[in-house]
Formats: structure tokens, sequence, C-alpha cells
């Protein structure tokens, strides 16, 4: 019965949303902000869940770990920026977000999104007997040196770089369009799974 | 007015309707196209069987509902050559809304795998907040990066499937399903850089950003989107929602190329009857 | 102090990170592991800034009776009903994840964000126009992915899908790896001057 119910609260609410289509109205706005409001909501139970109650129960009250009152406390100073007198203490728990996310990037991204990329570029440009994957292969390194010398912004324009910047801006434009098509099919699948919920879960016309 | 600036001014309603018409018709009455496997999809297919029975997953839904068709029909697909293979899967999340996701997917595998047992066989750790910090922690620390806890709170040193599983070493595979950040490319630069493997599901958006990281080897494996879905769920014989949208998005991409074509004409021709006067 | 203290913070956390990660030093290995602790708790306790300022903000829309403000009181009223019985009974209730999130939240995010294949519909027939070579490049490129990707494209040529596997295989590769190895150093650069204090954009307002 109440599985019953619930596809059918689905269903209106999807019919409200798409109800914006025709043209905007109130129904809409009601589940818009019905949407935001539970969505919020939904994101602070499931991270107090996660972490807040756990690092509560178990690390502070059960296993007395007090030393994380300082992560806590750097938490909740965020909070502090409602408050003008002592609002400069939220940038302390920006600062150090921001620090450890630095640290991050400049340790994790460099290996596998700098020098595995440039090494896995280094392909054979002549194969014997394989015509078609030298091509490829010459296609893919000049591809990319051209897409590189594209963003080269403090070298003058002139020659072999003009050159190599325009066809790196056709290689680009190939990859969004690739991006482009692949986008379209993205969201093509988002209206198919509502309306298999619709012609299916709700309506029973197809088996979902 | 001339036919084809006419054309140009048609009201979009009626194209939304021209769409919605077109998917509903394919839903209903299928085409029954046939679905050919891309080597991607067989490169996953073949990794994950290649894997020892028995072998320890850490399997990630890092989606919204929005991505649910495209992402969580490679779950479902994925999910059942997993436990076909009597794999231990680990459920765990870094998307909020992952949460629902994990409980949604083993429930579903729980009806088609009935003997499953909850922290033996699988285990919903649920979301954890962090992004790439998690899965660095994870790295070097897995219990303590999880909190210690499933999704009920519950310690993970009480269950079987965790109990040996001190980091991401331990493990066999991560599969990551992610409409975005963090995702993939987290888990490549943390858990991928020392040395265990991933296998990666994106939506359609993002396909072509991950192709590199594919190429270069840096994922085993790589499910793009719907069409990566329905081409899963053949392989493992489990014809699910993705197989049953592929004929609606076949005739909708036609639809759309058909608007574009008539769009570029309509605007074409306006341009020279503009120019002639 | 107010800003000096934020700098330290930020070039202390930045650089355990370093030390850590490229010379052997126990001690440092240690502390960035805290570190990562610390992180995730901080941001988890966090969690209610959103909260507030959508509070903050649909309060004020209620008190001066704005336009439409009767819809910030349902946003209001159901964030806080899911807060409170999502806290009290957690995420594994049952009519908490199989009603509020299956039936009410999952519907409602996915047909929100479904809404863009209509715009993109009537993008396509209203907006993609053949203006340049470049913009031809693009959309002929976006053609033959749209149809070879599907099932359909087998049908109208077999060279369709062979076409889409070798666009997405070499130029799109090649696009997408240059742009990445760009925005890599541009990431690398701008993580050292926010460790070094020269980036201070998160120092300006409270």
């Amino acid at each position: 019965m109440l599985d019953t119910i619930g596809i059918w609260v689905a269903a209106g609410l999807t019919l409200a949303l798409y109800s914006f289509l025709w043209k905007e109205n109130p129904v809409y706005r009601v589940a818009e902000h019905l949407y935001v409001g539970m969505a919020a909501g939904y994101g602070v139970v499931t991270t107090i869940d996660a972490y807040v109650r756990p690092t509560l129960k178990n690390d502070l009250m059960r296993d007395h770990k007090f030393i994380v009152l300082i992560p806590i406390i750097l938490g909740l100073l965020i909070y502090t920026r409602y408050i003008r007198s002592i609002a400069y203490l939220a940038r302390w728990a920006m600062a150090f977000w921001l620090g450890v996310g630095a640290g991050m990037v400049l340790t994790r991204d460099f290996r596998p999104y700098f020098i595995v990329q440039i090494t896995s570029t280094f392909k054979p440009l002549w194969v014997p007997g394989k015509i078609g994957v030298s091509i490829n292969n010459i296609l893919l390194v000049v591809g990319v040196i051209t897409t590189l010398m594209y963003f080269f912004f403090t070298v003058k324009r002139v020659g072999v770089i003009d050159y190599g910047a325009r066809f790196g801006r056709w290689v680009m434009m190939v990859a969004f369009g690739a991006a482009f098509g692949n986008t379209v099919m993205a969201r093509v699948s988002l209206f198919l799974g509502r309306m298999q919920f619709l012609l299916g879960d709700w309506l029973h016309l197809i088996k979902s | 007015m001339s036919f084809f600036a006419s054309l140009q001014k048609i009201d979009r309603r009626i194209l939304y309707l021209i769409l919605a018409a077109v998917v509903a018709f394919a839903l209903i009455r299928p085409l029954g196209l046939p679905i050919k496997i891309n080597k991607e999809t067989q490169q996953t297919y073949d990794f994950i069987n290649a894997l020892p029975d028995g072998s320890t997953v850490v399997l990630l839904l890092d989606y919204d509902p929005s991505a649910m068709p495209e992402l969580h029909t490679n779950a479902l697909a994925i999910g059942k050559h997993l436990f076909s293979k009597h794999m231990k899967v680990i459920g765990v999340t870094m998307w909020q809304t992952g949460t629902g996701m994990l409980n949604l997917f083993f429930d579903t595998m729980k009806k088609e795998f009935p003997d499953l047992q909850y922290g033996v066989d699988y285990i919903n750790l649920g979301y954890k907040p962090g992004g790439q910090v998690w899965a660095e922690k994870a790295t070097v620390d897995f219990a303590a990066a999880c909190a210690g806890v499933d999704v009920t709170g519950q310690p993970m040193s009480s269950f079987p499937i965790t109990q040996n599983i001190q980091t991401s070493k331990d493990t066999a595979l991560w599969i990551d399903l992610a409409a975005g950040n963090p995702g993939i490319e987290e888990l490549v630069k943390t858990v991928g850089a020392k040395g265990t493997p991933i296998i990666g599901g994106v939506t359609a958006v993002s396909i072509t950003t991950q192709l590199p990281l594919l190429q270069a080897g840096q994922l085993k494996g790589l499910q793009m989107g719907m069409r990566g879905a329905a081409e899963y769920e053949k392989l493992v014989d489990r014809p699910g929602n993705a197989t049953s949208g592929m004929d609606a998005q076949s005739l909708t991409h036609v639809l759309l190329v058909l608007f574009i074509l008539l769009g570029n004409i309509g605007y074409l021709a306006s341009k020279q009857s503009g120019a002639k006067r | 102090m107010r800003k000096e203290i934020p700098l330290l913070i930020t070039l202390l956390s930045g650089l355990i990170y370093v030390i850590a990660n490229f010379f052997n030093v126990p001690i440092a290995t240690s502390a960035k592991n805290t570190l990562d602790s610390w992180f995730l708790i901080s941001t988890a306790f966090a969690v209610l800034l959103g909260v507030i300022n959508l509070t903050l903000l649909h309060l004020r829309n209620i008190s001066t009776r704005r336009v439409g403000w009767g819809y910030s009181v349902v946003l209001l009223l159901s964030m806080y009903f899911v807060m409170i019985y999502g806290v009290f009974k957690t995420a594994s209730d049952p009519f908490f994840n199989d009603f509020l999130f299956n039936r009410m939240i999952n519907p409602l995010s996915a047909t929100m964000f479904s809404l863009l294949c209509f715009y993109i519909a009537s993008a396509a027939y209203r907006a993609f126009r053949i203006r340049s070579f470049e913009a031809t490049l693009l959309l002929v490129t976006a053609v033959i992915i749209m149809l070879g990707r599907a099932p359909i494209g087998d049908l109208i040529s077999p060279w369709l899908p062979k076409a889409t596997s070798w666009l997405l295989d070499i130029p799109n590769v090649a696009g997408m790896r240059g742009i990445t190895i760009g925005a890599t150093l541009g990431g690398v650069a701008t993580s050292l001057r926010i460790i070094a204090g020269i980036e201070r954009a998160y120092l300006s307002g409270e």
C-alpha cells in the first residue's frame, strides 16, 4: 500500500516538474523548492551518520580520544562567519582545507595527469606492416603537441607556432564535438529513465 | 513570412511534444536493434572475469538519482557479474546521495542472490565525506578513513568482510561508477597510484575526459554511459533498463540530428534569401 | 595577525604534505596521516553551512514578504523535516530511505536534470548553427558520435561505429590529453601559490 502511494507521489512530483516545459506555474515552483529543501536536509543527515555521530560517540565518548577536539573545533570555526566580531576565525578553517587541498594537488596530481599522460603519448611513429596504426600514432602525437601549442600565449603566433596552434584548435574542436555528442546522449538517457518510470512503474505500459 | 523563416520560429513546446512522443513510442514498441559490444566494455568484463572468485572488490556508487539511467544500470549488471563469481563486495560512496544508491543496489542484489549474507558477502559502508582526502586515507588506513563504521553505525571490525582490510592494497579491485567529482580521478591519483587496479564507469558526458586515462592504462576498464550498461547487460545476460532504453536512445538521436539539419537548412536558406534582398 | 595565522596554517599543512611525499621523514608521514583524519572530521562538522545559508536567505524572503515567499516556507519546512527526522532516526530508517529518498528526493532530482534533454532538443533546432569551419567541424563530429554510439548507427552504415571509435580514440584523446596536461600545470602552479601565500583570495571577506 505504502509502495503504491509512494509511486503515485513520485509520479506526481515528476509531472509537477515537467509542467514547467509548458509554462512556469506554482505547482512547478512548489516541487522545485521541495527538491532543494529535501536534498539539503538529506545531505546533512548522511554526513552526520557518516562522520559526526561516529566521531562523537566512538572517538570522544567511548575511546576518550580528546585529540579529535582539534579538528572538531576547526570545523566549527567556519560558523563564526555569521558573528561579525569573530568572523575572521572562519578563515582558519578555510586555510586548513585549502592547505591540505593544495598539498594534495602538488603531491598527487603531477604523476598521473602530467607524467603518465606524456609518457603515454610516446607512441612509435612507424609500426612496420601496420600503416593504419602508424598514421593513428602520428595523428595522436601531433594532436597532443599542437593542442599544447595553442596554449602558448607568451610566444608570437608566427610560422610553425601559428600553423601548429591552428591545427591544435581544430583537434580541440573535434574533441569538443565528441564531448557534445556524448553530452546529448547523456541528457537523452536522463529523460529515458523518467519515461521508463512513468510508463513502467506508474502506468504499467512497459516492463521495468 | 517565408517557409524557412516560419520553420525557424516553431514553438519549442511542439519540439518537446515530438521528443516525448518518439521516446514513448520507442519504449512501448521497441525495435529490437542489436547491441554490439564495444572494446571498452569487453575490456571491463574480461578484467573482472579474470579475477579469482571470492576476491574483495570495493564498489563505489558516486552518483545522484539523475545519473541512475546511466550508472545504476551499470551497477546492477556489474553487480550480477561480481556476485556470480562470489566476490566480496564492499559498497561505499563519496557522494551524499550515494547512500540511497547503495541501499537500492544491495536491495536489488539481495533479491537476485537471496543467499547473500551481510557482513560476509557484502557490506554497505555508506557515504564517506572528504573526496580525495578520504581516498588518500583509505590507502593508509581503510577503517579509519571510514570512521570505523558501516552505514548503520556498526563497527567494521565486527564483520568478516572488512576485518582483514587494512589498506586499499588488501583489495583486488576498485570499481567507481561516478557522475562527476569526487570520483574516478580522485581514485586514480590515490588508490590507483598505490597499485590497486581501478575500473571506471561514467555518464556519457565524461567519456571524452576519461578515455585518456583508459588509454594510458590508469584504468583497467571504462563503462561508458547507458550504452556501456546495455552491452554489459548483454554480456552477463541480465537484460535491464539500459537494454530496453537503447531503441529509444537510437530514435531520439536520429530525431535530434534531424532537428539540427532542419534548423541549419532553415538558417542557410534564410541567410541566402536575406543576401538576395 | 588576522591574515598571518591563516597563511601560516596553509603553509604548514601544505608543507607537511610536500615533505611527507618527497622525503622519507617518518614524522612528516605521521603528521600527514593525522592531517588527513583532521580534514575528514573538520569538513564533516562544517556540514550545516549550506543549511544555515539557505535558512537565512529564505527567512529573509519570508520576513520581507518577497514575491514567492510561500515557496520559501515550503523549502524550509521540507528541509528541517528531513533533517530532524533523519538525525533522530538515521538514514537507514525504512521511511527515510524508502519513501523520503526513493519516492521523493530521487524522482525530484532525476526529473530536474532530465529537463535538460528538452533544452538540448530545443537548442539543437534553434541554436546549433554552422557559422564557421570550426563550428562545422564540431557539429559534424557531434552528429557522427550521436549516431555511432547508438545501436542505429550500425544499421545506417557499418562505418559509423568505426568512425565514432576512431574519433574518440585519436583526435578526442589528443585534444583532451593536451588540455589535461595544461590544466595540471596550472593546478600545480596555483597550489604552489596558495601554499606560499601568494594566492590570498580566500582571506578577503568574512
